[in-house]
């Protein structure tokens, strides 16, 4: 006997701009888990990331997403994120004459409502990201600065990991978080990540390097090729993907133990 | 407070009796007001209202005005109700239906030497103050309604700051224009001299009653060496109104000016702000926020000329549109031979909110000096997808998104309009103007 899972991904095919780009994609997340999804360009993983988000330009043709039993296809981008989907962006985007904090008690009360929980006061509020900021080593000076005007690529990654930990979502995608990281930021944003690994939670590590999987540790390893998941299996299976490229990998499915054992 | 309803328009001259009049020398007048009536009345006949086919009026007809038989009003004063336009400030001028109100002006406690009348009072009792700046027509580009105004204004708003005058807190020039039985036309003039080293903040707000009517107001600023001026336009005409202004600066060596215009009112609206960098060093910015909605036409158009060297200037003027609304923007940057070490920038962004508005944004530059900075960019276009994306992902629901990215957008101006209660007046009308009002993106 099972709980429902977090995410219940069943043959999604979605097309972007009348390409179709994920082919027969499944996937299922449960509570607690990191699961990774490598993938050589183009195969389509940020892809899964946008319609997983809800961007309306990626339409899911055939198909279904369940996230809590729930049918996604029915939620826009804002309803999702108020029930607890979490998109950390491959490139954040720069919102000039918008503080970071303003924006940040804009959504967490958004949340909060929807929950329905109050309402966070200024006050309150400070002292919640004052204690989440510590996770990622943000300076605080940023905060009171436009969302991320003027913010390094790794200062624009940790204020991601920022973000989801004051949102506290139930399912976090991270889209290739770690690129442009040096060793450091990397080792920030994965503590981060670590922190907030908690049974009720799951992760969705879009990743094109092994290398993150160092510091977060994953359940689950899959490959995504072709709009579709080829191979899965355990952490080995990262490393055997850093050893010897996408290349040996076809391009149709391979059922693995771990699949089967589902 | 006290109101009444005119009642003596509906007496009042046709604008062509007015012209006549105007054109005839009054011997109760000083002879430079009867020149500056006389060369009006001379220039209006000689061009009547701009048409499309001139190049300055191209977007912007104005046959509904020249096919509306205004009534001049008489200049008998009247009162009326000002209180949703009052700013707190500390001291008041009130001009109704172009003439001085002077049971609503508060204009004691002002620091010796500065005055703060009716421009009628000032050149009957400081005709020699007045005389040097009113009316001056160079260095400026003729103007039809300059000229309209030259031959008709009646009063208006004189401020005088002495050298090295300061005065504190703000100085509101409030132009209110009435409701009447048919449409009326108004001609409020004011004459602002900021002696040398002297310092004022003043709000002028335009304002009126819900039908049809014309405003015409002509604003002459001359800042002396070394003064700093902050002033801000509130303009706020009535729905149905329709306002063609004419904002002229003079900038002597040193001097500092800020001068915004917040156009929110009038059905169609047109203003002209000319400035003119007369001394070296001088630092002008000139600021504009206009949100329109309905079928409202807003018309910028700017001229800044540096005529010496090691000025600059900067325009950021911005618009937030929606509806069928439509705006123009005319911005033109003049650097004469020898004005080098000019540093002049200019910028005009617009924000669409619906797919029929339309704007037609048209910066200009000509550089007569060689060793100059010069800038200039327009942009036309709707909310940032990728950003509303970005906040929705975030729990924000999309008309929150979009009233937070359009609030931001706008707040760049806002940020800059040098008077506080003006600046919170303005927001105001930002908020009413978005679909969720109670956005505050607080940047510090």
């Amino acid at each position: 006997m099972s709980a429902t899972p977090v995410l219940d991904v069943k043959d999604l095919h979605v097309t972007v701009g009348g390409r179709e780009i994920l082919r027969g994609l499944d996937l299922e997340v449960n509570a607690g888990e990191v699961h990774a999804i490598m993938g050589p360009n183009g195969s389509g993983k940020s892809t899964l990331a946008q319609a997983l988000a809800g961007r309306e330009e990626y339409e899911v043709t055939a198909g279904r997403i369940l996230y809590e039993g729930r049918d996604l296809e029915e939620m826009a981008a804002d309803e999702r994120a108020r029930a607890g989907i979490f998109l950390a962006f491959q490139y954040p985007v720069e919102i000039p004459g918008v503080s970071n904090t303003y924006f940040l008690r804009t959504a967490l009360n958004a949340i909060r409502t929807h929950r329905g929980e109050p309402e966070l006061d200024a006050m309150d509020f400070l002292g919640l990201i004052r204690e989440r900021v510590q996770l990622v080593k943000l300076d605080e000076e940023l905060l009171k600065r436009p969302v991320n005007e003027g913010f390094s690529g790794g200062e624009k990654k940790r204020n991601e990991i920022f973000q989801m930990a004051v949102l506290e979502p139930r399912l976090g995608i991270l889209d290739e978080t770690d690129s442009g990281l040096d060793i450091d930021a990397l080792r920030i944003v994965a503590d981060g990540v670590n922190a907030l690994r908690s049974p009720d939670r799951a992760f969705i590590l879009i990743t094109h390097y092994q290398r993150l999987l160092n510091y977060i540790v994953p359940d689950f390893v899959h490959v995504l090729k072709g709009g579709r998941i080829v191979r899965s299996g355990g952490r080995e299976l990262a490393l055997e993907l850093e050893r010897q490229g996408y290349e040996w990998l076809g391009d149709e499915p391979v059922a693995t133990a771990e699949a089967e054992a589902r | 407070m006290t109101s009444a309803t005119s009642t003596v328009a509906a007496h009042g001259r046709s604008l062509e009796a007015a012209l006549e009049q105007a054109a005839v020398a009054d011997p109760q007048e000083p002879r430079f007001v009867s020149d500056l009536r006389r060369r009006g009345a001379e220039g209006f006949a000689g061009t009547g209202f701009p048409t499309p086919r001139q190049e300055e009026w191209r977007f912007t007809n104005l046959k509904r005005i020249a096919d509306t038989p205004y009534r001049v009003p008489s200049s008998d004063p009247v009162s009326a109700a000002i209180d949703e336009w009052c700013l707190p400030a500390a001291h008041r001028l009130t001009v109704v239906d172009g003439v001085l109100a002077p049971g609503l002006s508060t204009t004691e406690d002002l620091p010796g030497g500065v005055i703060l009348t009716g421009l009628a009072d000032a050149i009957q009792r400081h005709p020699e103050m007045v005389e040097p700046y009113l009316g001056r027509d160079e260095p400026f580009p003729a103007h039809a309604f300059a000229d309209l105004n030259g031959a008709l204004f009646e009063d208006g708003a004189f401020l005088w700051l002495p050298p090295g005058a300061t005065v504190d807190g703000l100085i509101q020039l409030l132009f209110v224009t009435t409701s009447h039985p048919a449409p009326v036309a108004v001609f409020p003039r004011t004459l602002i001299v900021a002696g040398a080293g002297s310092a004022a903040e003043v709000v002028a707000t335009h304002a009126g009653a819900a039908g049809d009517y014309l405003s015409c107001p002509v604003t002459e600023i001359a800042v002396e060496p070394n003064a700093n001026l902050r002033h801000t336009t509130l303009q706020e005409e009535g729905a149905a109104g329709s306002q063609v202004a004419v904002q002229r600066l003079l900038l002597g060596g040193d001097a500092s000016v800020s001068a915004h215009w917040v156009a929110v009112g009038a059905k169609l609206a047109r203003a002209d702000v000319q400035a003119v960098l007369t001394g070296e060093g001088a630092d002008l910015e000139l600021g504009g926020l206009y949100m329109t909605g309905d079928t409202q036409h807003v018309d910028n158009h700017l001229l800044v000329r540096h005529a010496t060297p090691h000025g600059t200037s900067r325009q950021l003027y911005k618009g937030v549109l929606d509806d069928r609304s439509r705006a123009v923007f005319n911005g033109r940057i003049v650097v004469d031979h020898g004005a080098q070490k000019t540093d002049a920038r200019q910028s005009n962004r617009n924000l669409l909110l619906s797919d029929r508005a339309m704007v037609n944004s048209n910066p200009q530059l000509e550089i007569f000096a060689d060793d100059v900075r010069c800038t200039h960019g327009s942009a036309i276009g709707r909310l940032d997808e990728d950003a509303l994306f970005y906040l929705r992902s975030r729990g924000l629901e999309p008309a929150a998104a979009e009233s937070l990215l359009t609030y931001a957008f706008a707040a760049e101006v806002l940020e800059r309009v040098p008077s506080a209660p003006a600046r919170r007046r303005a927001e105001g009308f930002l908020r009413s103007h978005l679909a969720v009002g109670s956005v505050s993106p607080e940047v510090s």
